[in-house]
């Protein structure tokens, strides 16, 4: 009879075999099983026109983007497959405290592309995305800047006391093998040690912000022009994007997100719209993780569709895992279907 | 990376007119320094400062005067650290006055650089001697 059993259960493991079995895969891969993308795109304007340029001009001062901007639509043409990212507070210049004052104008980021399309037709998109709260921010993190403080504090008084000792022996700053001497006596006194401190302490802010609060904002526009004209350009679409994440607990977190858009109908209209809701929340340790997750999307043109996940993995031994996820899903008016999988595979020893 | 130094005479005028030294921050990574003024010919130190980049105020120091100052050695000590692991660039540059107005060639600088992701740190020293 036990042996019967062990049989049945060694013929349903075997069932749900499928080729990620024993592969490779590090656990935190089991959250890519979580369907819904709330991300803000860093590029809205990209995004928008589905291009991944191969070069993005960045210009790094206000005088560059006053010059580019400039250059954009001379002649009132529009350029080909052009990729433009500004970020407003450079204009203010590039500066930390300037940053600390006001991280808000600094997170921002304006996008611009054009893309080509059939008879000599072109696409262009413009969009913007802020951060509204960030608080994963290690620039602003004051007890990290403390601390990196004190090591670079330590780092300038190393270095004056070995210029001075140097100048004891009668060796300053014009003598032909000054910095040689210099680095061979920081090294003695292990000035090189600092460096994996400052990694050190900046890997424990991390990794005590990984879930902090952070919200974000995305809106994108595209304008078709039936020739290369700038004058001829027409509104076709509109894309937004809101999306936000919050500590459940140390060890978990909720991730909410928003997005939508509006596309022109078959008449050339801008009617077709449609909008996705997602929330997901995240708990885990090293030995066990869950997800739950839904998912709403409406749209203009079709009937809602509503989608539920939950994942769990577990590790059985070390690096040994098991995951298994359910998911139901309603589309089309239909009624909800399962998709439901549970895998094993070996993965690195924590 | 070992540390870099960057050697400048500057010639100021020996009279009554105060000798300034001013530091520009041109970057979002964080850095720390320190200032020594030392006597000529000699290891003692003058005047001392330090401070870093991350508040508004102003890092600007005064020497005392002209005549005071020649033959002596302006020590910039520099350490530039990655705060988010992402790297960035950076310059930094300091500029020796007189009067309110920069000495002929008297500015310091690192140049534009980039610090990288992983390389956590730069430092640089910048040594102005100050002649008649």
């Amino acid at each position: 009879m036990k042996i019967r059993k062990i049989i049945y259960l060694f013929i349903s493991i075997l069932s749900l075999y499928n080729p990620d079995l024993f592969s490779q895969e590090m656990p935190d891969t089991f959250l890519k099983k979580a369907r819904v993308d709330f991300a803000v795109p860093d590029a809205p304007a990209f995004k928008i026109l589905q291009t991944e340029p191969s070069s993005v001009l960045r210009p790094t001062s206000a005088r560059e983007i006053a010059v580019t901007i400039a250059n954009l639509f001379q002649g009132g043409t529009i350029p080909d497959n052009y990729a433009l990212e500004i970020s407003p507070g450079l204009i203010f210049g590039s500066s930390l405290a300037k940053y600390r004052e006001n991280p808000f104008l600094y997170r921002a980021r304006i996008s611009f592309a054009t893309k080509s399309m059939e008879n000599s037709a072109r696409q262009i998109g413009a969009g913007i995305r802020l951060t509204l709260w960030d608080e994963t921010d290690l620039r602003m993190d004051n007890i990290l800047q403390t601390e990196l403080k004190k090591l670079g504090e330590q780092s300038v008084n190393l270095m004056s006391e070995c210029v001075s000792e140097l100048a004891e022996e009668g060796i300053d700053s014009e003598s032909p093998n000054f910095q040689e001497l210099l680095n061979e006596r920081l090294e003695e006194k292990g000035f090189e040690k600092i460096n994996p401190l400052i990694e050190e302490r900046r890997e424990a802010a991390k990794k005590k912000k990984w879930n902090a609060p952070i919200v974000e904002v995305g809106f994108a526009m595209s304008a078709l022009s039936g020739d290369t004209l700038a004058r001829n350009l027409a509104v076709d679409s509109y894309r937004w994007w809101l999306a936000g994440a919050f500590p459940l607990g140390s060890d978990g977190q909720v991730v909410a997100g928003l997005n939508g858009g509006i596309t022109e109908n078959e008449k050339g209209e801008l009617k077709n719209s449609e909008s996705n809701f997602g929330l997901r929340g995240y708990y885990g340790t090293n030995q066990q993780k869950m997800f739950l997750e839904g998912n709403l999307c409406t749209a203009s043109a079709f009937l809602p569709s509503i989608s539920f996940n939950i994942g769990y993995e577990f590790n059985l031994m070390n690096g040994l895992w098991a995951d298994l996820t359910l998911g139901l899903i309603k589309k089309d008016g239909s009624k909800f279907v399962s998709n439901s999988s549970l895998n094993f595979r070996f993965a690195t020893p924590e | 990376m070992p540390v870099a130094v960057i050697n400048k005479k500057i010639k100021i005028i020996p009279n009554t007119e105060r000798i300034t030294v001013e530091l520009k921050f041109e970057t979002l990574l964080l850095c720390n320094y320190k200032i020594q003024v030392k006597e000529v010919n000699s290891n003692s130190i003058v005047h001392e400062w330090s401070g870093d980049n991350s508040n508004s105020e102003d890092d600007k120091y005064s020497l005392g005067t002209g005549k005071k100052n020649v033959g002596r050695t302006v020590w910039i000590f520099l350490s530039i650290i990655d705060q988010t692991g992402e790297g960035g660039e950076y310059k930094i540059t300091a500029t020796l006055k007189q009067n309110g107005e920069p000495l002929p060639g008297g500015e310091l600088t690192t140049g534009k650089k980039e610090l990288k992701p992983g390389e956590n740190k730069h430092d640089y020293i910048l040594v102005a001697k100050l002649v008649e």
